[in-house]
């Protein structure tokens, strides 16, 4: 039978049922196929929770399916574990990142195959000579004796795929590798997903971004709720098609943003610098408001401060000098806690471990900024019962794909953390919102669901700061745009008055042009 | 007179660190592995016992470490396969394997002697093993003298730093402690490594409880137990020491270090004994809290 | 399922219940060792002398109940015995069961108790009509062991140093020994030169083996050349370390020269064992006066020292153990006041 398989990859009616402690069942698979051809580049396409991960983790050897057969160059591949997956060629890199931040390059690329002298010891040194070699013969630049923790989202992508490559996987598994990279960052992925191609290897590719497919891949599989329901060339269907093929409906991103009258001042960041652990001076002396009934966007290249202004602005690292004032009082001395109750709302970038608590049910992730205030504890008693319909009525809202809301966010698939903690933090009293890449791993629809949500929020009068990688987000819903380069705001534009275009905001953000003291006052 | 105090400090000192340190580097192995064994306490304590009884019936000193590294060892796997195949809380598992040791040992000594506590006539004990010329220089004199096994651990520190920073097995260990998520990605065997974790854990402790019974060829069991609360601390030590083998080394010479200074002012100064007892269990709440104050300062990413 | 084992619960604790109340019934005496018999010799005197007076008097064997670990549990002990009504006399042991028993005698006025090494006037001024108490001079023993430890560290036996320091260890701290016992060691030594100093340690356990061989190196360190251990088994460190040092151990209550007969030279002895069985027998023949206290001593023969110990007679030097022998006499016929004047 393993005979006349044609493809390189063929998986065939992969089932997959999760069981949890608690005795939920989830089936994330339910019959799924995908043929891959060598030398494409294919993506695999479906909703939130559709069993793409899933499908890519038991190819990968870190999960095992339940039932199905699978082929890998023409013969019945049975791998046991991820090490065993490598040894046949096939590498993933990971939704969740995989890398440990202390560590350096070179020791992660190398983990799990650490080469030894005889007496078994590790010679790092020899180990980053070598990497760093490996780097040059691939026309990479980075550093191989870089702790991790000082890279950014992209650059950690970059080094993953460097270690599928340096175990000499022949069959790359990208999973949503550019959802927190910026469109540069994109385009470098993409040529050297090329020159992979050009190489003989296979990619597999997931996105939810339909431009991309259409971009970079050559054939496509879609799955739905465990089945696949459609593949073909990509050049045989029109973006309608695919999106109509993944969402069982046309959606379209397009958003009506009529310009509000502005209103009174919310927040205020006055002469704000900020270091980051190395003690480097990352944000230098930044003044802005916000203001009521506003989206403001924060744009830039990765790196150039905004992750330490943020962190800053909600209390996780205290600025070296400078003031942070809600409605004119000083914030600057208080807690996370003590923000959140002047109002402050945050979706963190990091939605695994900063954002929620993997090992904590659902339950207890929606309501932990919440738990101790009433309704939800009265007289020093939580309110089980209340909590929970609490809970179940955001899963319903947000339509979070889970068996019920005791389960632990940790078996959600990626998008459907992300909608949790949007539900968790568009849920409150909030009037200052701090979104970091809110949209990050979510497909079509729940994107135009957020949007509408924030636009919603915004005409209601409150504000919101948001900060994203992806530029068509910040043309389509932001009022106005505060571009920072090395620390500093060098543009503060104004996209009700005339639509800002994104070489425009290019400009500012590779530090090619600025704008002087008095244009930056807006 | 003051040469000798000195002299005794720094032996005390040493003394008072063997223990502690190996019970502190077999945590640090059950940390790293993810399965955290508070059980250090009751390991100790039954090794103290079948060491020093093994002894009395065979009369070989290296029979009985082997035998209080078995039942150490026993003691821990058992930990881990209930933890493993039940699923079950690991800290409730590990204080009832405490409780256990301590029912079991006095249980079994009343059941030979009569009483809780054993003390074996004419059983050959460890002898003390002098370094040549050190033991004829004052003050470094302390440093000689010492049990086999306070040598050991010693070399048991410099070995395990080397095992956890220089191998593929520590950084195999290292990965599974920070991120079991990362380990799973690569193929790295989490339960394997808990497993070899606790053997780990079994060995060491096994080694601290045989130099708390071996030198003297006593057994004291009851409540508290000759072990006195030495896995405790072993695991203040870890909290200072976190992942680096030297600095839990460093962090139990410190506590014994206030142990024997505490000895020491008790027989040359009049202050209350009652204090003076509680001064390495202080030291060692002070430290860590001074430790975690600064972690929380650094996380907030302040100069310091 | 669940009643099953609810069911099986009852059952159990019904049948230990009777068992024990069965168990009780028949001798007449009970005692209550307040601690466990295991490792405490004293207690383990204290059943045989008991179980002496019973067989002398032709009765039953008296019932010996364990106090175990749990102090707490004690009092509660001692009222369900005498709430059974099915003994004459209830005995139970040291100062920590004064309160206790006190109360448990003003409680059942028709039941008899007696306190043996326990001093009463802890718990109350008025002694109830229905309690004996028994105590020993601990000061004779003090005074006796300190005089042995000024002889020692004065002598020219091969381990004793120029110094003039002895030294005492206890596992913890004890108003009894605090007042009395040390103040007493202090005196007997002081009787034979008024130079020696008398330095102290504290384990702070009564189980921690290498605690006591870490605090003796320090004294010896300090030039202390023998040692007085107070009760403890954690003190059995300080044995060991001594014979490695080269220095002297004086024992406390039970003789245990044999455990390592060149390094421990002597111990102060309490005969225990010959005073229970006493009380006993006075008990049984109506001869015990009830409502009053016996304090005992070396006087009555009841403190004593290993003056008869094969290895100290050989290895303690002649005018040493003629010393002792009449330091002992004087201390018998009231000469010395053992805490001074
Ligand atoms: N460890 C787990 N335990 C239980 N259920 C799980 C676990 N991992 C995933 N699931 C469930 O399996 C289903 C498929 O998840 P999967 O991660 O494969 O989705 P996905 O297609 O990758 O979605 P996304 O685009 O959001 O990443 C989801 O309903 C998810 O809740
Ligand atoms: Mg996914």
């Amino acid at each position: 039978m393993g005979n006349n398989v044609k493809s390189y990859l063929e998986m065939r009616e992969i089932t997959k049922t999760y069981r949890t402690y608690d005795h939920a069942v989830v089936v994330a698979l339910k019959g799924a196929n995908l043929r891959v051809r060598k030398g494409t580049v294919h993506a695999v396409l479906g909703e939130n929770g559709a069993g793409k991960t899933t499908l890519m983790e038991i190819l990968a050897g870190v999960l095992k399916k339940d039932s199905g057969t699978i082929y890998f160059k023409g013969q019945k591949l049975e791998v046991e574990n991820a090490s065993q997956a490598f040894a046949q060629g096939i590498g993933m890199v990971h939704q969740r990142l995989s890398l440990i931040e202390d560590f350096t390059v070179a020791e992660n690329i190398v983990l799990g195959i650490e080469p030894t002298n005889r007496l078994g010891i590790i010679n790092l040194e020899q180990i980053e000579k070598k990497v760093s070699k490996f780097f040059q013969e691939s026309g990479f630049a980075l550093e191989a004796s870089g702790i991790v923790n000082t890279l950014s989202i992209g650059q950690r992508q970059k080094v993953e795929i460097m270690r599928a490559l340096y175990r000499g996987a022949d069959l790359l598994i990208l999973d949503e590798p550019t959802s927190a990279l910026t469109e540069q960052e994109v385009q470098d992925l993409f040529r050297l997903i090329n020159v992979f191609k050009k190489q003989g290897k296979t990619i597999i590719f997931i996105t939810h971004k339909i431009e991309e497919v259409l971009d970079i891949a050559d054939e496509l599989t879609v799955l739905r709720k465990g089945r696949t329901i459609g593949e073909g060339q990509i050049k045989d269907f029109s973006k309608k098609e695919i999106i109509q093929m993944i969402m069982g409906e046309p959606i379209s991103l397009r958003i009506e943003r009529i310009p509000l009258r502005k209103g009174k001042i919310l927040l205020s960041v006055r002469d704000l610098s900020v270091s980051s652990n190395g003690n480097l001076e990352r944000v230098k002396n930044i003044s802005f408001d916000l203001k009521e009934g506003e989206i403001t966007a924060i744009a830039g290249v990765s790196g150039n401060g905004q992750k330490e202004l943020v962190e800053a602005i909600f209390g996780l690292r205290l600025p070296a000098t400078g003031k942070i004032l809600v409605n004119s009082k000083d914030i600057t001395n208080l807690l996370p806690r003590g923000r959140r109750e002047m109002g402050i709302s945050y979706i963190p970038e990091d939605r695994m471990n900063l954002g929620s608590s993997l090992k904590s049910s659902l339950m207890e992730n929606v309501i932990v900024d919440k738990y101790y205030k009433p309704p939800f504890s009265e007289r020093g008693w939580r309110q089980i019962d209340l909590c929970k319909k609490y809970a179940e009525k955001l899963v319903s809202n947000y339509n979070i794909k889970i068996p019920d809301v005791d389960c632990c966010v940790g078996t959600l698939s990626g998008g459907n953390i992300q909608r949790v903690i949007i539900a968790r933090e568009l849920t409150t009293d909030f009037t200052i919102l701090i979104a970091q890449e809110p949209t990050m791993g979510l497909d079509l629809g729940s994107i135009k669901y957020v949007y509408n949500l924030l636009l919603e929020m915004r005409n209601e009068g409150k504000t919101i700061l948001l900060l994203t990688s992806d530029m068509d987000e910040i043309i389509n819903l932001s009022d106005r745009i505060l571009v920072m380069y090395r620390g500093e705001i060098v543009a503060n534009l104004d996209n009700n008055l005339k639509p800002i275009t994104k070489e425009e905001i290019g400009e500012y953000m590779l530090g090619i042009k600025r704008q002087n003291h008095i244009e930056l006052l807006g | 007179m003051i040469i000798p105090l000195i002299d005794s400090v720094i032996y005390t000192m040493l003394a008072a660190t063997t223990p502690v340190v190996l019970a502190a580097l077999g945590v640090m192995f059950t940390n790293f592995s993810g399965m955290f064994n508070i059980a250090l306490e009751g390991m100790m304590l039954v090794s103290a016992f079948f060491s020093v009884f093994v002894v009395d019936i065979t009369s070989n000193l290296w029979l009985g470490m082997i035998a209080g590294i078995g039942a150490a060892t026993i003691l821990g796997l058992s930990i881990f396969f209930i933890c493993h195949y039940f699923h079950a809380e690991i800290f409730i598992v590990g204080m009832g394997a405490n409780l256990i040791a301590t029912g079991l040992t006095t249980f079994m000594a009343v059941q030979l002697k009569g009483s809780s506590s054993l003390i074996f006539e004419n059983v050959p004990k460890l002898r003390r093993i002098a370094i040549p010329i050190i033991e004829n220089i004052p003050i470094l004199r302390g440093l000689s003298g010492h049990y086999v096994i306070d040598y050991l651990a010693i070399a048991i520190s410099v070995i395990c730093y080397i095992l956890v920073f220089y191998t593929p097995y520590g950084y195999h260990l290292r990965t599974i402690g920070k991120d079991e998520w990362v380990a799973k990605t690569l193929g790295i065997s989490i339960t394997k490594h808990q497993f070899i974790s606790y053997l780990w854990c079994g060995f060491l402790c096994g080694l601290g409880g045989a130099v708390l019974s071996l030198p003297v060829g006593v057994f004291l069991g009851g409540p508290v137990g000759m072990a006195n609360g030495r896995g405790w601390l072993a695991i203040a030590v870890l909290c200072l020491g976190q992942e680096n083998p030297l600095n839990i080394l460093a962090a139990a010479l410190f506590i014994g270090a206030t142990s024997a200074l505490s000895d020491l002012l008790q027989v040359t100064t009049s202050l209350s004994p009652r204090l003076l007892m509680a001064l390495p269990f202080a030291a060692a709440l002070i430290a860590i809290v001074f430790y975690m104050a600064k972690e929380h300062k650094t996380s907030l990413g302040i100069k310091i | 399922m669940k009643s099953k084992i609810i069911i099986t619960f009852i059952g159990v604790f019904l049948g230990v219940t009777i068992f024990t109340l069965v168990g009780f019934a028949g001798p007449s005496t009970a005692i209550l060792i307040p601690g466990t018999i295991g490792d405490n010799p004293l207690f383990q005197e204290d059943i045989k002398g008991a179980k002496e007076a019973a067989e002398i008097a032709g009765l039953k064997e008296p019932k010996v109940v364990e106090g175990g670990d749990d102090y707490a549990s004690y009092e509660k002990k001692l009222i369900s015995l005498a709430a059974t009504n099915q003994y004459d006399i209830l005995v139970t042991f040291t100062d920590s069961m004064a309160d206790s028993i006190v109360k448990v005698a003003n409680m059942f006025p028709e039941q008899k108790f007696i306190l043996v090494y326990g001093d009463i006037h802890l718990a109350t001024e008025e002694i109830p009509p229905n309690l004996f108490s028994s105590k020993f001079r601990s000061e004779d023993q003090g005074y006796l062991a300190g005089y042995f430890a000024g002889l020692v560290t004065k002598s020219n036996l091969p381990n004793a140093n120029e110094e003039l320091k002895i030294g005492i260890m206890m596992p913890d701290i004890y108003p009894a020994w605090n007042d009395i016992l040390i103040p007493a060691y202090e005196h007997g030594a002081k009787a034979v030169d008024p130079n020696i100093e008398v330095i102290q340690s504290v384990l702070g356990s009564w189980v921690d083996v290498s605690k006591g061989a870490q605090a003796a190196k320090m004294q010896f360190a300090q030039g202390v050349d023998i040692i007085l251990l107070l009760t403890g088994s954690a003190c059995m460190g300080a044995v060991d370390e001594a014979k490695v040092e080269g220095k002297y151990i004086i024992g406390f209550n039970t003789n245990i020269i044999h455990l390592e007969p060149d390094v421990i030279l002597g111990c102060v002895l309490i005969n225990n064992r010959e005073e229970v069985k006493n009380i006993l027998l006075r008990a049984y023949k109506n001869t015990l006066p009830f409502g009053t206290e016996e304090v005992v001593g070396a006087k009555e023969g009841v403190v004593s020292f290993t003056f008869d110990d094969p290895n100290y007679k050989q290895r303690v030097p002649e005018e040493i153990q003629i010393a002792m022998l009449e330091c002992y006499k004087r201390l018998q016929n009231g000469e010395i006041n053992p805490l001074g004047d």
